[in-house]
């Protein structure tokens, strides 16, 4: 009996939770933003063995560090949020019934928006980025009892290399999101 | 057909993100103005036809240090401003940079392609011999420095400008734009598309003394304002008054408003400050009719200013005149 052989809990499997989002920007100029956020996390897998999958996460960057110098958000921003999507072709894989592991890869977008203060005369200067790449999921489900609720947790990595804001400056980008979710089975 | 609307306007909107550019990343937390006005402060000029220097050196507040600022306006428009504290000898200068303002000129290139106004953290040190002959300050390079070369006093050097001729008209015009052009060079982001940001207006103060304010409409309407009050980059050149810019998202459109100006300096004699010229730069006309200045891809292309001078005439001063700026006609410095 192979992993996937197990039935997989449902076809459209939609789970929304909490999570913390990663991000970090590498510039040619030689500049790092890494920027930390809690987020909300909508993931769904669709399909049967072989299906789709996404994971969509809203997240506010409340932390940030610029080449290692940390820099207060809630002092410098007026408003700071962005979003983070990956779209990929899955594979699930059932270990025992009721438990279920979704992994996919697929293109990956992560979009930040963080808008400076003006304080007195001046301020600080925006900071927007649009990233794109390649990204992981691995989402592990747990039906509750035999009802169509599931919990689970998820994690995903990416890898960016063009940023449609900012041209040729983007050297590398990396996103980690990770967090719990809570769901239904349609 | 009925949905296809909100379809074509989502597949729009995103090509015009996907075409857009605010190009190099923004630092976070970088503070758009740290500049500090300095109040009323010695300034010095070198120009040449291939680029004109200018110098502020303010006078040390009972430490060993004081501010300076070192501006090089390129013939061609591009500025280079370094900023921070120098301390002085009888015979030597050190020149500590800590701020590099760079505003290259990329009329050439699409507005979506442009770097725009930077500005970046540097950690360079210059040493200078120095000199002051007759009222020339010369700054001779030591330890492997290149020498800046002469210098005059900036009122001592304006101290004859005027326009009774087309030919002086057009150079006023360039020194005035050289207050311009440093005011702009310290504005993150201008001339690029990162000036979005001033959806959200922002003001600039100047070296010496006054602001300039900028602001843009918003995301889609990118009309820019540039409003300046009491603005002195140099000492005794006053600028006051707005230019506003109407243009498209390609930045085709044209300018208009107008800006005042102002040179006094020092009698030196203990009376009042005497005005050697004052006046106004007209950028264009509400509506962008004749004479106004056109833009073209964010780029003047054609019109006219229209410089007066108070109680003198009235010229038109073509669009491609500040193409070259070349103050030696009308500003007595040393050429080197």
């Amino acid at each position: 009996m192979t992993l996937a052989s197990l039935p997989a809990l449902a076809d459209a499997e939609h789970t929304i939770g909490p999570s913390y989002q990663l991000t970090i920007i590498n510039t040619k100029q030689g500049n790092e933003s890494v920027l930390q956020s809690p987020g909300i996390t909508y993931a769904a897998t669709l399909g049967g063995a072989w299906g789709f999958q996404t994971t969509f996460t809203a997240f506010f960057p409340v932390s940030a560090y610029q080449n290692q110098t940390h820099v207060d958000i809630s002092g410098t921003y007026g408003s700071a949020w962005g979003i983070d999507v990956i779209f990929a072709a899955a594979r699930r894989l059932c270990f025992r019934s009721g438990i279920q592991l979704d992994l996919g890869l697929g293109p990956h977008f992560n979009g930040v928006v963080m808008k400076g203060l003006r304080i007195g005369h001046s301020g600080f200067s925006d900071f927007n980025s649009f990233t794109l790449g390649v990204g992981m999921n691995a989402v592990l489900r747990w039906r509750v009892g035999s009802g169509p609720v599931s919990v689970g947790a998820f994690g995903s990595g990416a890898v960016d290399f063009l940023d449609l804001l900012h041209g040729g400056d983007l050297s590398t980008g990396f996103g980690v999101t990770t967090g719990a979710l809570v769901g239904v089975e349609l | 057909m009925k949905g296809r609307g909100p379809l074509l306007l989502a597949v729009a909107v995103l090509l015009a993100v996907a075409a857009s550019c605010l190009g190099p990343y923004q630092i976070i937390g970088q503070e758009l103005d740290p500049t500090v006005s300095l109040g009323n402060q010695p300034t010095w000029i070198q120009a040449t036809p291939e680029q004109t220097t200018l110098i502020v050196f303010a006078t040390p507040d009972g430490g060993p240090t004081a501010p300076f600022t070192l501006t090089t306006i390129a013939r061609n428009q591009s500025c280079v401003i370094l900023t921070g504290t120098y301390y002085a000898t009888a015979t030597q200068v050190f020149l500590t940079s800590t701020l590099r303002y760079v505003l290259n000129n990329e009329y050439s290139i699409p507005v979506t392609s442009r770097d725009g106004a930077q500005r970046s953290n540097v950690d360079a040190g210059a040493t200078y011999t120095t000199g002051v002959d007759g009222g020339i300050l010369t700054l001779t390079g030591a330890a492997g420095t290149a020498t800046l070369g002469s210098f005059s006093a900036f009122p001592d050097a304006l101290a004859n400008l005027q326009a009774t001729t087309q030919d002086q008209a057009d150079c006023l015009m360039r020194v005035f734009q050289l207050s311009v052009i440093s005011s702009e060079t310290r504005i993150l982001g201008f001339n690029g598309p990162a000036i979005i940001q001033y959806t959200n207006p922002a003001t600039f103060n100047g070296v010496l003394s006054g602001d300039v304010n900028i602001g843009v409409q918003s995301l889609f309407v990118p009309n820019t304002t540039l409003t300046y009050q009491g603005f002195i980059d140099f000492a005794g050149f006053q600028l006051d008054g707005s230019q506003f810019s109407q243009t498209d998202l390609s930045g085709n459109g044209y300018l208009s408003s107008a800006v005042a100006f102002q040179m006094t300096r020092d009698p030196g004699d203990g009376g009042p400050l005497e005005t050697v010229i004052d006046g106004q730069v007209v950028y264009g006309n509400a509506d962008g009719s004749p004479p106004s200045i056109l833009l073209n891809a964010g780029t003047p292309s054609g019109g006219s200013y229209q410089l007066s001078v108070d109680g003198g005439a009235t010229f038109l001063v073509g669009y491609d005149v500040l193409n070259t700026i070349d103050v030696t006609a009308c500003v007595s410095t040393p050429q080197q």
